[in-house]
């Protein structure tokens, strides 16, 4: 096991190197430097700016420099904010940004998975089919047509929630829930799936040939095998929440890292752009690791070498 | 052969049913998937047909009445410019419709060519093809998509001057399309990893195969064996897969077209009309009305029929 | 009786706390993240509303007219002989940050001769130094040829500054009341560098301070308790949330947590019309800037006049304002908006091509293309906006049904936009123009002299450039009037360089205990505003 953690590390160099050539490459060839303004700047005052930040050296060289940087954590200034470097941008907006993942992902687990269970368990009656009638329309239901549309019913017509922004925890509902619904339903769905297809296993039936409580089959045999088709998905549910978060924060007007990596596009605030990226790319391979791992704990019969 | 003798009421063929014709029957005995494929192909057929069926083109409007609420004229209402929403939408069917098709499409090819290369030819060539799947799906697929919209749309060239050679043609290619091309591209271009793994998967499996072993004792060349052992057994699989995927296709290309990365006015994408109609929302709800129902609709639909074409395909039937 | 007066004590007590204890508060919204909040750096209306309320500069602008009032200057004048402006100052400001621990150090004349070489030095690279090039060796210095010595400003004693100009400017007062002549802190920004304007580090003299900035989320200011002029002002706080989204920031005005919007989604507008108590919060003033369809006159067909003619003779402006704007702007025939020093009134003098749908099928017919046969395609570019596609597609729509030609309507994101426009425009390209002072130099000449940076359609006309040089220069605003009226002519209607579209308005919803004015130029007097019991 330990092996393999370890292995996983080390593959995560040659990705960021990857991940950083070809994000690297794409921005520089869009055209447009960060210093292109409606309000032509006088070519004297471009050079000394394009100089201040090395974007006049070659474009190896930049990249070297970055990458040299983002090894020891110094992820350079921000070009479209003189007052600030990115590390602080980031220390600010991705704390925003995990806590509307975190909390959607447990809105998405804690809800979708009883959801599932309970449809399986109660199978072919009401419940279970509204259940996935209402699963099939979170994964059908688009965020960027959820989230005004709960904006309007929660917030306006009934005032129960804040519209926007962010601060206290009521704030967080409304983007979490649109953020969260469709992996809701997927969870739900699958944790269905897998449950029916596991309650037709042979150990199910003895367990409830002895006589063990029904509950207890349910919950102690067949969901710690059902949940592991579940935890598949739960990486890539997680990577998937994160980037979502994208357009819920600009919807909800968060003040997350989402919402300023499409800004930072526009600004072409290369290290911005660039350190997001990255970071995002390596939470998503850290995810994928737990997820592994989380899943050699569920099935012993997995064994990684 | 021996003949049994048939009971009454018994069913019988002398053919043993083959996997499809199967998995056909299961399909059509699910209500819900066949309501579905209904649903979507009614769609299918209003989009393609779309200059019949449609009462008004996407461009006739007069703006005196604009915003306007349903009404005889126009059942659906009228959008910003005065257009008519119904028609409207029936042409941007055709828009989510090629997105998601032709998208799955171009990921399909790009993915298929690169599983069956890397599982056929398999060692280090696997290997290396393998390592820069894995590298890839580590990439965040959103924000790779807008970094390459942005970088597609910034070869916009100018009817009349060149704009530079091979990116200037396709952005040509890209506007003679409304916008399209460049959406299939993009949604191509991130999103064949899936496939790529899956079909590589097969295509070890079916390697080592007897009848693949046999087809290679015997002599016949690797061509050959690609063709007619190889890719007819992967195939099937990997369209069902493939075309499991064209709801989350559709739904890029709308959130694409919402932030402005997608098509171009006055091409009536769902995802534009829903941006178009977000900002009017909560002054005039069936702007965002429609094209919400719609997206929704045509996902729920693909949803159903894709649960219904999974099961059809699984051998282990688990419910009903 | 004793009792009753230690009652009568007690209320008055308790009155007296209460009173004192209600903060008055405004809740305002940002539409983003000021970028910069350093007066040498900023370019962007978030940017100059809050620098307007923490920093004051040597003059002011009159909300309502315009005209230049005093501020740290109390007076001025003007020797012709030596070409220099000499501005006498106030003694009674003083620097602060916000817990004022900072006391005592009175805002001087090196403040404002340090403020003004910073924003030259070519290190800052500031993006308005160009507009101070009318100052003698500022743009030596600011190209770097030059050295910071032999800029044209000099602080003469503590209290008054002399600045010396390249040619008798009439309208420097106008640029004095600009955030780039502005006294700033040598002591924050020496010690701090690029983070001197942090909230835990930034001094200021204004009617607030930056009481704090959480960034992308909101930021306070407070009432500055040493600003000069501190009894005149009312409101105590200012909160400033940042939410982007135009519809968001209406809900929330709706739901009152927003005392002000400032940008009510033109969807909207019919609503807020029609809906009783909405419609009196709503009011709308002149905005002094215009939106333009630059046009390329190198690409053809455009090179024809006849084709730009006929261009510009179908657009139905007040359509456009009625049906899609609906902010009820006001169309534009000429450049200049009215309330700038320069200003004509085309509609009336017939100056440029008002809506004529016959006319311009005669001018399209006449340029040889009788209905639209073989018209070539054209192209029309915005940059990626809601807003700007609608306005497009509705003109574009227009030049369709109207001329039977073919428009390919494009957008592109806003950096590539204006690198495309910068480089290789297309036919059709959308751009505005704000005022950064009140003259028409700012109109015509900063914008479209043939060297200039900010001529995307690149006019080139020697006698236009002529007319602008010598306006600039002159003393006598009769004169001055007459150059640009030729000079708007000239663009608008002889050489239809590019198609004036509509002249902006600030459509704002306000709650009725919000006691404020409207500022045609920089942004809101906050300072002059009052906050009722409510």
């Amino acid at each position: 096991m330990f092996q393999f953690i370890l292995r996983r590390m080390l593959w995560t160099i040659p990705v960021i190197f990857v991940v950083s050539a070809l994000t690297f490459i794409l921005m520089h060839s869009v055209p447009g430097s960060p210093f292109t303004r409606e309000r032509a700047l006088p070519a004297a005052i471009q050079k000394n700016l394009e100089a201040k930040y090395h974007l006049d050296d070659p474009l190896w060289k930049q990249y070297g420099e970055y990458m040299w940087g983002f090894i020891r954590l110094d992820f350079g200034p921000s070009i479209a904010y003189r007052a600030r470097t990115v590390n602080e941008i980031l220390a600010q907006q991705w704390p925003v940004t995990m806590t509307l993942g975190a909390v959607a992902f447990v809105f998405a687990a804690c809800l979708g998975i009883p959801l599932g269970i309970l449809s399986a368990v109660k199978q072919n009656t009401l419940i279970d089919h509204s259940s996935m009638v209402v699963a099939m329309l979170g994964v059908s239901i688009p965020s960027i047509a959820l989230g005004p549309f709960l904006i309007w019913i929660f917030a306006l017509k009934l005032k129960w929630l804040p519209v926007a922004t962010w601060g206290t925890p009521a704030h967080i509902i409304l983007p979490a829930l649109t953020l969260s619904t469709f992996y809701l339903s997927r969870f739900a769905r699958i944790t269905r799936a897998s449950m029916l297809q596991v309650t037709h296993e042979e150990y199910i039936v003895t367990a409830r040939a002895k006589g063990v409580r029904e509950s207890v089959v349910n919950l102690k045999h067949a969901f710690r095998n059902a949940i592991i088709p579940v935890s598949t998905i739960a990486g890539p549910a997680f990577a998937d929440i994160l980037t979502g978060s994208l357009v819920v924060e600009q919807i909800f007007g968060i003040p997350g890292i989402g919402k300023y990596y499409v800004t930072s596009i526009g600004n072409r605030d290369y290290p911005v752009i660039m350190a997001t990226t990255l970071i995002f790319a390596l939470l998503i391979i850290f995810m994928n690791l737990l997820v592994d791992i989380s899943y050699a704990l569920l099935d012993p019969r997995i064994r990684y070498t | 052969m021996v003949r049994r003798k048939v009971q009454s009421g018994e069913q019988t063929s002398d053919k043993p049913r083959s996997l499809g014709r199967d998995a056909m029957h299961r399909l059509l005995k699910n209500r819900a998937a066949v309501a579905g494929g209904a649903i979507l192909l009614v769609i299918f057929l209003a989009a393609v047909f779309a200059d019949f069926v449609a009462p008004y083109s996407i461009t006739e409007g007069n703006i005196r009445n604009n915003y306007a609420g349903p009404s005889a004229a126009h059942p659906l209402g009228c959008d910003f410019m005065g257009r008519d929403m119904l028609s409207r939408l029936i042409f941007g069917a055709r828009i989510s419709l090629a997105a998601g098709l032709i998208g799955a499409l171009t990921a399909f090819v790009i993915g298929v060519t690169f599983g069956l290369v890397a599982g056929f030819f398999g060692g280090k060539t696997d290997n290396i093809m393998m390592r820069f799947v894995d590298i890839m799906y580590s990439f965040p697929t959103l924000l790779l998509i807008i970094l390459l919209m942005v970088f597609f749309k910034s070869s916009f060239s100018v009817s009349g001057v060149a704009g530079g050679g091979f990116r200037g043609a396709l952005s040509d290619i890209d506007r003679a399309m409304g916008g399209m091309f460049f959406i299939f591209l993009g949604i191509g271009l991130t999103s064949w990893l899936g496939m790529a793994r899956l079909v590589r998967g097969m295509v070890l499996s079916v390697r080592g195969k007897d009848y693949v072993e046999a087809a290679r004792a015997v002599g016949t060349p690797r061509s050959q064996i690609l063709l007619r052992h190889v890719l007819p057994n992967v195939l099937g699989p990997a369209i069902v897969a493939q075309a499991l995927q064209i709801p989350g296709f559709i739904l890029y290309e709308a959130f694409l077209s919402f932030i402005g990365l997608g098509v171009n006015p006055p091409t009536p994408s769902w995802g534009m009309m829903l941006s178009e109609g977000y900002v009017a929302m909560r002054s005039h709800f069936h702007l965002v009305l429609w094209p919400a129902l719609a997206i929704s609709i045509t996902l729920f639909a693909f949803n159903f029929l894709g649960d219904g074409v999974r099961d059809a395909f699984d051998p282990r039937q688990t419910r009903r | 009786m004793k009792k009753l007066w230690l009652f009568a004590l007690v209320v008055a007590l308790l009155a007296g706390v209460a009173v004192v204890g209600q903060a008055k508060t405004l809740h305002w919204n940002l539409a983003t993240e000021p970028p910069s909040l350093d007066p040498s750096l900023a370019t962007d209306t978030t940017s100059h509303q809050i620098l307007k309320a923490m920093f004051i500069g040597l003059c002011q602008f009159d909300d309502a007219t315009m005209a230049v009032l005093p501020d740290l200057a109390t007076s001025w004048e003007f020797d012709a002989a030596t070409v220099t402006w000499t501005f006498h100052l106030r003694n009674d400001v003083y620097w602060t940050d916000r817990n004022w621990t900072l006391s005592g150090i009175p805002v001087v004349a090196g403040d404002v001769e340090y403020g003004i070489k910073r924003l030259l030095a070519p290190e800052t690279a500031s993006e308005y130094a160009y507009v101070l090039y009318l100052i003698k060796g500022a743009e030596a210095y600011n190209t770097g040829v030059g050295s910071a010595d032999d800029v044209g400003v000099k602080a003469l004693d503590n209290y008054t500054v002399a600045i010396t100009l390249n040619f008798p400017a009439g309208y420097f007062p106008t640029m004095a009341a600009l955030w780039l002549c502005a006294p700033l802190p040598k002591v924050a920004i020496e010690k701090y560098g690029d983070k001197w304007t942090e909230a835990a580090n930034i001094v200021t003299n204004g009617p607030y301070v930056l009481g704090e900035w959480v960034h992308e989320d909101h930021l306070v200011l407070t009432k500055n308790v040493a600003y000069y002029d501190v009894d005149n002002v009312k409101i105590d706080e200012i909160y400033c949330t940042m939410v982007n989204e135009a519809s968001t920031a209406m809900a929330m005005y709706e739901a009152g947590v927003l005392d002000v919007d400032d940008t009510p989604p033109l969807e909207d507008m019919d609503r807020i019309k029609s809906d009783p108590v909405l419609s009196k919060e709503l009011a709308q003033a002149p905005r002094l800037c215009t939106y333009r369809y630059g046009l390329n006159s190198a690409k053809p067909p455009l090179d024809n006049i006849l084709v730009r003619k006929a261009l510009a003779s179908s657009v139905d402006r007040q359509s456009l304002i009625d049906y899609v704007l609906k902010g009820n702007q006001r169309p534009a025939q000429t450049w200049t908006p009215p309330g700038i020093f320069g200003y004509v009134d085309g509609v009336s003098l017939g100056i440029g091509y008002p809506y004529d749908p016959e006319a311009a099928k005669q001018y399209l017919a006449d340029a040889g293309y009788p209905g639209g046969v073989g018209f070539p395609e054209v192209t029309l570019m915005v940059n990626t906006s809601q807003a700007h596609m609608k306005i497009a597609q509705f003109i574009g729509q227009g030049w369709m049904d109207t001329l039977g030609i073919k428009i390919n309507i494009t957008n592109q994101e806003w950096g590539v936009y204006l690198a495309t426009c910068a480089t290789d425009a297309p036919q059709v390209f959308r751009m505005g123009w704000c005022a950064d002072y009140p003259d028409g130099n700012n109109w015509m000449n900063d914008v479209f002299h043939s060297g200039s940076g900010n001529n995307y359609e690149k006019y080139n006309n020697p006698v236009f450039d002529d007319i602008v040089e010598r306006a600039a220069v002159s003393t006598d605003p009769a004169e001055r009037l007459d150059l640009y009226k030729q000079a708007e002519i000239l663009i608008c209607d002889t050489d239809a360089a590019f198609i004036p579209i509509y002249f902006y308005t600030f459509n704002q919803l306000t709650k009725p205990y919000v006691v404020r004015t409207f500022a045609a130029i920089g942004g809101e007097s906050w300072k002059n505003w009052d906050i009722l019991d409510h």
